[in-house]
């Protein structure tokens, strides 16, 4: 139980996250540091 | 928050054996999803408070969509972002809802029409404006950006016509017209050498939590 909600919560996370990597920054007006491996998409 | 989101970000990584970078990319991602809820919930308790939850709620949606394809000057702490975000949104939504007269009304429309040539203006100048932590190299990626933003521009525009025209059933329309050009002008501000110049001014007023 407590994997699969691990699992949905690093999923929905790993989906915001290429979702703000696609474009020019964060939805307002702070941008922290981006991973590497998401870096240039 | 950032201590937060990582946090979580180690405990989810460790039991599901991610690499430092898998985790790494999900603290991000959650460090996102905090901030943008964060923002929006001490948004719509000041928003319903002050009767002006309709009107911050357009400028939090158009501001975000908008600055997701031109970037902008930024803020260097978490907190100090969902201030000035929760306290600008809050401004404007506020002078959108109370200061509506209806013998302005085409003062209004010219108003906001200037305000968008000036954004295409700034948008084919500058967009995309990124930032030290999230670098824009490949032109391909700065050219899908641009076009994605005068897309946006482009539907915005076309909104504000249509809540303009509706606006002579109902002023309220004319309100909602309003937040959405304060929101472009808000955005392009942050696009301009001042609206870095001010985000930096403010900045050092905060304390980093």
């Amino acid at each position: 139980m407590k994997l699969k909600l691990l699992t949905a919560v690093s999923v929905i996370a790993m989906f915001f996250a290429t979702l703000v990597a696609s474009s020019a920054c964060f939805w307002w007006v702070y941008q922290p540091e981006e991973p590497q491996l998401l870096q240039d998409r | 928050m950032e201590r937060l989101a990582k946090n979580i970000a180690v405990n989810i990584g460790e039991n599901l054996q991610y690499s430092t970078e898998k985790t790494a990319v999900v603290a991000y991602g959650l460090i996102a999803i905090f901030q943008m809820f964060i923002i929006f919930f001490i948004l719509s308790i000041i928003g319903f408070m002050g009767g002006f939850w309709i009107e911050g709620t357009i400028i939090f949606f158009f501001v975000g969509l908008l600055r997701k394809s031109v970037g902008g000057a930024h803020s260097k702490t978490f907190f100090g972002c969902v201030i000035y975000s929760v306290l600008f949104i809050s401004l404007m939504a506020f002078l959108s809802h109370y200061f509506i007269n209806p013998n302005l009304l085409y003062y209004y429309i010219a108003l906001s029409g200037l305000s968008f040539s000036f954004s295409y203006l700034v948008v084919y100048k500058k967009a995309p404006v990124d930032s030290p932590n999230k670098p824009i190299r490949k032109e391909k990626k700065i050219k899908r950006l641009r076009i994605n933003a005068f897309v946006t521009l482009t539907i915005y525009f076309i909104a504000v016509a249509v809540l303009y025209y509706l606006s002579k059933k109902d002023l309220r329309f004319s309100g909602y017209a309003i937040s959405v050009t304060m929101a472009v002008l808000w955005q392009i501000f942050m696009l301009t050498e001042s609206g870095h110049k001010f985000m930096q001014v403010i900045d050092r007023k905060m304390v980093d939590f």
